[in-house]
């Protein structure tokens, strides 16, 4: 790996000085491995920060072994970089490298993809066995922090494998030289802090698989809750139309129109990447010919419009509902990587929430329903909200803990 | 910091005005949620739909599905008439030809039932529907088996005279005896057959007979080599059930490494998959020179089959608060805040302290499904079990009782042979045993039929001690 990674590195650096900023991108695992080959000069890389810019990319090249940042990764890699580049100059340990952006709330582990780097490249030497392949992925993503260690390797193995879980595999089959090298190029990914569900490119949300893209929201446990008691609902039986605000990878609107073959659903979303991805599953899972689908922003006055009126039988949301003082402490994988559009709610999280509830009315059927996913915090303020104020013309009907109770 | 979901809704403009009383009932309800299965059951299954089909029996034309007075195993009738182990000649319990025979008596018993209900019936006077619906169903439940009876005695009086006239040749005359002699042997066969389908009705269907089951097996003692034994347990049953047409869906597999599995449980779903495997629980011994062995000394080890039906939600209920359910998540951050992809679930039920868990898929929903329906399966077990330990008679073969140490079968390798302790029952050829095909069939047949003779000994007994006491149970066989 480290040999391969030296011949393409320099390939893609002697193509460096030619190109401009806006084609440009590498991600800190290169670089930084890059770094530890020896084959980069300090200058270089400086002209390398300042040529790559801000542009912000998410496509692959799988042939040159590129990785594509967001914007604020690419930030991250240039201070990173610099940062690196002076530890090298100085010689000091690796291991302490946590960069804080001015806002405070960033980090990239840079240091990880190095030492990570070096750690792969034992992988794929030779085949082994999924069991040793196991414990040593797991030991390398240890060593550098990544986040649950054990379900990342398990996860990454088992999608080498064609599987979604290493559960009936005979931990004594042997990976091939292939598989592990793209084993190596899966678990790359995830040392610099990717999220797995954005390394594989796909997740399951219910009896579903469904594709995931970086920056799109991924769905979350709690939300296939959200789907469970929209589908228990009797009303939703006899519902025919239902609308969907902030649909992201559209994992709440397909889930619903899969299980329910009689509804046809619309779904509101802001950003462009989601309506593509939406788009792709529900494609995927044949139900596209009942979704419609808006790339737009809600605002107070989406829902006031004529075409909506009275036209369904309910709302479901996940909407963003974190507030801003929570923003910063989230955590790193959902922060780094994850549209802040889709999590930030305002200062108290009821942003989203207030411009839904005061549209509602008007574009619900009379006894229509809404059913929201919000934070914990949120029920009382919720529930006086849309008692005090009656000219929403809403009821308070019930609230759901998650299944934890608490 | 948990997630919340909340129902809100428009209210339809008549209820505007009660919006006012409705503040008074404005607590946040922590409602308890109802653990529907979130989608029918077939579902979470991978779909392979193998059906079963069971032979149609001639004594009502209907197929096993809807018959409940004829034990529907096609397999099951062949078995009975081609082994002896249901020898009726043998039994004075169940003898047809003595006529003082409890069984006998108890088929008199149902022949009077069955007359008095349909007197009542048909008589003049008020009777509730209450009281109609309950005679007719004794009238179902007997028909049949009553119309079996009498055709059964009809037979048995054709055969006295056969006799008589082929014994006295004097009086009959040799054209006339040959003709006897040709009926008598068609009219034998009948009987048997009718004795035969009389026995088979009189004992109702298992509560449980038709369910899906989960197959546990697990490693006993005997380390390496209980493991690699447990491995061709699983394996077995895994052909099996494609033999008889099932499904077979891994739902855990815990191998050890060198190929042996310290534990492993799969969903097995069919037709009448419980009534076939319920008799596979228990402790299975196997002695044999073990792979690892070097010296070629004979090892004993063990490994232990558990059987779970899969009732569905009616069978047991469950409480949802009495569950605790742990997932990854030891305190607070949820939702968005939070991307966790450990998935697994741990179900506790806090009355019985029974704990499964499940980590088998990416969705943890999909996870805690099937950690509920091993729970339920559970569950539904033990309630059989303490159903069965209820009954008098003790029983040679009993269900899950329980007591797992109960060595149920011995594989000896060295001598070739497969030993049912319980039925005293030997086989030979145990590697085409292993394969799990037609001679793992045919000892299960062989004990659903000795478990079938204890079920209908006991049947009788309890008839018996009903008649002696001065209450006379109207209890009708097929129920």
């Amino acid at each position: 790996m480290a040999v391969m990674l030296n011949r393409q590195l320099r390939r893609m650096f002697h193509q460096v000085h030619g190109l401009s900023a806006e084609r440009l991108a590498l991600s800190a695992a290169v670089v930084s491995a890059g770094i530890s080959c020896g084959c980069l000069h300090t200058r270089k890389m400086h002209r390398v920060n300042v040529l790559s810019g801000a542009r912000h990319n998410y496509s692959e090249d799988i042939h040159a072994k590129k990785f594509l940042l967001s914007e604020s990764g690419l930030n991250h890699c240039q201070v990173s970089v610099q940062r690196c580049v002076w530890t090298c100059k100085e010689e000091t340990s690796w291991t302490e490298h946590r960069v804080n952006q001015p806002s405070g709330r960033a980090r990239l582990c840079v240091d990880n993809s190095v030492v990570g780097a070096e750690l792969l490249t034992s992988l794929d030497l030779e085949p082994m066995s999924v069991q040793e392949c196991h414990s040593r992925l797991e030991g390398v993503f240890q060593a550098c922090d990544v986040s649950e260690p054990h379900q990342s390797a398990q996860y990454l193995i088992a999608h080498t494998l064609g599987r979604k879980t290493l559960h009936g595999v005979d931990p004594l089959t042997v990976l091939s030289v292939s598989q592990l090298q793209d084993l190596t190029t899966l678990s790359s990914r995830r040392l610099t802090g990717w999220p797995i569900q954005y390394v594989l490119g796909e997740w399951d949300f219910r009896d579903l698989t469904l594709q995931m893209a970086p920056p799109v929201f991924i769905p979350r446990p709690e939300t296939e809750e959200l789907v469970s008691h929209v589908l228990d609902d009797p009303v939703v039986k006899n519902s025919e139309r239902f609308i969907e605000v902030g649909c992201g990878s559209g994992a709440i609107c397909v889930a619903l129109l899969s299980e329910r073959p009689q509804l046809f659903g619309l779904a509101l979303e802001r950003s462009a990447a989601a309506c593509r991805l939406t788009t792709q599953n529900a494609r995927t899972v044949g139900v596209e010919q009942r979704l419609e689908l808006l790339h737009r922003t809600l605002e107070p006055r989406t829902f006031q419009e004529k075409a909506f009126h009275e036209e369904f039988d309910f709302l479901v949301s996940n909407p963003p509902y974190i507030k801003t003082a929570d923003m910063d402490h989230l955590q790193p994988e959902v922060v780094d990587f994850e549209d802040h559009d889709a999590l930030h709610g305002g200062d108290d999280g009821l942003n989203v929430i207030r411009i839904i509830l005061q549209g509602a009315a008007h574009i619900l059927k009379p006894n229509g329903s809404i059913w929201l996913e919000v934070d914990s915090g949120h029920p009382p303020l919720i529930q006086t909200f849309v008692e005090d104020d009656r000219s929403l013309g809403l009821t308070y009907e019930k609230t759901y803990s998650d299944f934890r109770g608490m | 910091m948990a997630v919340a979901v909340m129902h809100l809704r428009k209210i339809a403009s008549m209820q505007m005005e009660f919006c006012a009383a409705r503040r008074l009932l404005s607590a946040i309800l922590l409602r308890p949620r109802r653990l529907t299965s979130l989608m029918p059951t077939r579902t979470f299954l991978p779909t392979r739909t193998h059906h079963y089909l069971s032979h149609q029996l001639p004594c009502c034309g209907l197929t096993a599905n809807k018959c409940t007075h004829c034990h529907p195993s096609g397999s099951a009738m062949k078995s009975l008439q081609s082994m002896t182990l249901f020898s009726t000649k043998a039994d004075n319990v169940l003898s047809f030809d003595n006529n003082e025979s409890e069984l006998m008596q108890y088929l008199d018993h149902l022949l009077d039932e069955y007359n008095v209900t349909t007197l009542k019936l048909s008589s003049v006077g008020e009777k509730s529907d209450d009281e109609i619906h309950k005679l007719n169903k004794i009238i179902n439940n007997l028909g049949l088996l009553v119309a079996r009876i009498e055709k059964m005695k009809e037979k048995r009086t054709e055969l006295h005279e056969l006799t008589a006239i082929i014994a006295d040749v004097s009086q009959s005359g040799q054209e006339m005896v040959e003709m006897a002699e040709l009926e008598l042997k068609n009219v034998k066969e009948e009987l048997e057959d009718l004795e035969q389908e009389i026995l088979m009705m009189l004992v109702p269907y298992g509560r449980a007979d038709e369910h899906d089951i989960i197959l546990e097996v697990s490693a006993g003692v005997g380390g390496k080599e209980a493991m690699l034994f447990t491995n061709e347990i699983f394996n077995m049953y895994n052909n099996y059930a494609a033999v008889k047409g099932w499904s077979f869906d891994v739902i855990e597999h815990d191998p050890s490494d060198m190929g042996g599995l310290r534990k492993a449980s799969a969903i097995v779903s069919g037709q009448e998959v419980y009534r076939h495997l319920k008799f596979e629980s228990g402790v299975h011994r196997v002695q044999r020179v073990p792979q690892t062995e070097k010296s070629g000394r004979i090892h004993t080890s063990t490994m232990t089959v558990a059987v779970l039906p899969q009732p569905s939600e009616i069978d047991v209920q469950i409480n949802p608060k009495d569950l605790r359910i742990d997932t990854f998540r030891a305190s607070g951050s949820g939702g968005q805040h939070v991307n966790k992809t450990d998935s697994a679930v741990r179900i506790v039920h806090i009355p019985s302290g029974m704990v499964t868990e499940c980590q088998q898929e990416r969705s943890q929903l999909k996870n805690r499904a099937t950690a509920l329906k091993i729970l339920r399966s559970k569950l539904y077990q033990k309630e059989l079990t303490e159903q069965e330990t209820a009954t008098k008679m003790k029983r040679k073969l009993q269900v899950g009782t329980g007591a797992r140490s109960d060595k149920i079968r011995t594989y000896n390798f060295n001598q070739d042979r497969v030993t049912d302790h319980r039925i005293g029952c030997n086989m030979h050829n145990l590697d085409a045993f292993l394969v799990g095909g037609e001679e793992l069939d045919e000892m299960i047949d062989r004990l659903l039929m000795e478990s079938h003779k204890e079920e209908l000994l006991e049947l009788l007994l309890e008839y018996k001690d009903s008649i002696k006491s001065p209450k006379v149970a109207s209890k009708s066989g097929c129920s």
